[in-house]
């Protein structure tokens, strides 16, 4: 019987979720090439689910449009994300899907760095490393049901 | 006088996966490369180009990590994130699969034939290297397990003169083994990066090691008699190659017939340091002597010099291509080449995602997980990805799942 599992956070606070993005004149055009720029990766993020609770990255203020930096003509993209609590062992997952979404979706010319907001986790040290091995990260996404966990945070939830 | 490196050829050697390795046979004539595409190819010259001359394609059920041809030039082992390290037998001009190594629990990171053709050595995940020995049937024997590394070994070399291993790990530190009274064992730990310790290669005497990491630096090792008065040998650090390399350093290759130091980096440049001959050889000065900034599009993983033709160099990458620059006193003449594959799928995209529903909801293991056993569930991933995978599978699952079963204990 599955009744009583406990949750690491029961009562996250929740955020609310930004607007949609206003386009502008220049965007619109076809001829101008748009660089991508933060706006474009939170928007990737922001609706990535949390693997505990039916919320988005957003929603809960893992993931802000002010910790994304992105450099469109170096190719970098820097993304720092805040676990809930301070011993949260999901950290290392959520970190994995918001790499796995942007690897799928930004060209290949893109070097993507994913690391915790410094000062927010416990062993932000340990993640960060494990998440910056692209070997690691390789290997962990041949796993069949580990990707499953990631897909399914990265899947559209319906509401 | 600067030199340059001018591409050769660039082949798109694993469409839609990355190439992880490549390596030389010994006779410098064939070419060993191996990717996320889970298979093997090799290359021979046909003229002026590098054609493909064979495919092996079902050895492994993973990424093939690393392979390495065995000192005479007629066997190649493959090591796999699948966990075994396959050794192939050649027979003219293919390749058959003579025999399958097992034994350590995780991804296989590297696989090294020692100089004498008799041992091997692999590394893995697990933190161990292993070292076997052959005989003259063709048996593999595991002859120890060395556990002197704390977390993931990424790389593993021999000395070219003595029966002597080298290990690259994830843990920042190298480690030396040294066969002592029919017994492996640890003979020093090398300390000195500030980052997980990529690769490492001795020079053709076998005098220095370098060794490049995540630390984007690439440092030389010398050997020097120990002060205990006991004929061991103590390995110090005399030079680090810094503010070269703009990220992670993933492969470092001393080239055996002229002394130049090649690399290849997150930064998807390729780079030659040669070293100043006028300099002491306890403190060596190593000068870049030419770079190949966009060798690749994407990260290079790795860089072989050719064992019989001096100055040919070749490289791979995660967009799956091999690129073999030259070196010469040239004009360089980079860029992106014309026959560039279109976007190509991320290694990602390629997996199958299976859902393995009836496992998930009987909490029974996926039957390819062999990491799926029993209560040892829990110990794999609590180091690794989440220590409650198991957790947040249940809860995804909550919806449909009325009769769970927990998977663990509280």
């Amino acid at each position: 019987m599955s009744g009583g599992v406990q949750l690491e956070n029961a009562n996250p606070v929740i955020f609310q979720r930004s607007g949609d993005r206003m386009l502008t004149a220049s965007e619109e055009d076809e001829d101008v090439h748009d660089p991508i720029d933060d706006r474009e990766i939170f928007d990737l993020i922001r609706s990535i689910n949390d693997p505990e609770h039916p919320l988005s990255l957003e929603e809960l203020n893992v993931v802000e449009q002010v910790r994304v930096k992105v450099d469109d003509t170096e190719s970098t993209v820097g993304v720092e994300f805040t676990p809930t609590i301070p011993h949260c062992s999901m950290a290392t997952l959520i970190g994995l899907s918001i790499k796995v979404k942007l690897l799928r979706s930004l060209p290949d010319r893109f070097k993507i760095d994913v690391h915790i907001t410094p000062g927010t986790h416990a062993s932000e040290e340990a993640v960060n490393k494990q998440l910056a091995d692209k070997e690691r990260v390789a290997a962990a996404l041949e796993n069949s049901s580990l990707l499953e966990v990631v897909n399914q945070c990265l899947s559209n939830r319906t509401i | 006088m600067k030199e340059a490196l001018s591409l050769v050829q660039r082949i798109s050697a694993h469409p839609d996966s990355r190439c992880w390795f490549v390596s030389w046979s010994p006779n410098g004539a064939l070419l060993a490369s191996c990717g996320g595409d889970k298979a093997i190819r090799i290359w021979g010259r046909e003229g002026d180009a590098w054609v493909c001359k064979t495919v092996l394609q079902d050895g492994h059920q993973r990424t093939v990590r690393k392979v390495a041809w065995s000192p005479c030039g007629n066997y190649l082992a493959s090591a796999s994130f699948d966990a075994t390290t396959c050794i192939w037998k050649k027979k003219n001009d293919d390749f058959e699969s003579l025999t399958v190594l097992e034994g350590h629990e995780n991804e296989v990171k590297c696989v090294a034939w020692a100089p004498s053709g008799n041992l091997l050595a692999t590394c893995s995940r697990d933190k161990s290297v292993w070292v076997w020995e052959v005989d003259e049937d063709e048996e593999y024997e595991c002859v120890t397990v060395l556990n002197a590394h704390t977390q993931d070994v990424k790389h593993v070399a021999w000395h070219p003169k003595k029966e002597l291993l080298a290990s690259a790990s994830y843990d920042n530190n190298i480690c030396i083994y040294k066969e002592e009274d029919d017994d492996w064992e640890c003979q020093a730990t090398l300390q000195g990066h500030t980052s997980t310790v990529w690769s490492l290669c001795f020079d053709a005497a076998g005098e220095r090691m370098a060794s490049c990491s995540d630390d984007r630096t690439v440092k030389i090792w010398k050997e020097y008699p120990s002060e205990d008065g006991q004929g061991n040998l103590s390995w110090k650090c005399v030079c680090t190659l810094s503010g070269y390399h703009g990220r992670t350093v993933y492969d470092v290759a001393w080239c055996q017939l002229t002394g130049a130091l090649a690399t290849a980096c997150g930064d998807d440049a390729v780079r030659v340091f040669k070293e100043d001959a006028t300099a002491s050889p306890d403190e060596p000065v190593f000068s870049l002597v030419a770079q190949a900034t966009r060798a690749h599009s994407q990260d290079a993983n790795c860089v072989s010099w050719n064992p019989k033709e001096a100055g040919l160099l070749a490289s791979c990458s995660d967009n799956g291509e091999i690129s073999q620059p030259l070196d010469r006193d040239e004009a360089v003449r980079l860029g992106v080449s014309d026959d560039h594959p279109p976007a190509l799928l991320t290694f990602l995209q390629q997996l199958q995602i299976s859902t393995h529903q009836s496992c998930l909801e009987n909490g029974r293991n996926a039957p390819e997980d062999e990491a799926y056993s029993g209560t040892d569930l829990r110990e794999e991933w609590c180091d690794d990805w989440t220590r409650h995978l198991f957790l947040s599978l249940e809860l995804h699952l909550d919806q449909n799942w009325t009769a769970a079963e927990k998977i663990y204990g509280n």
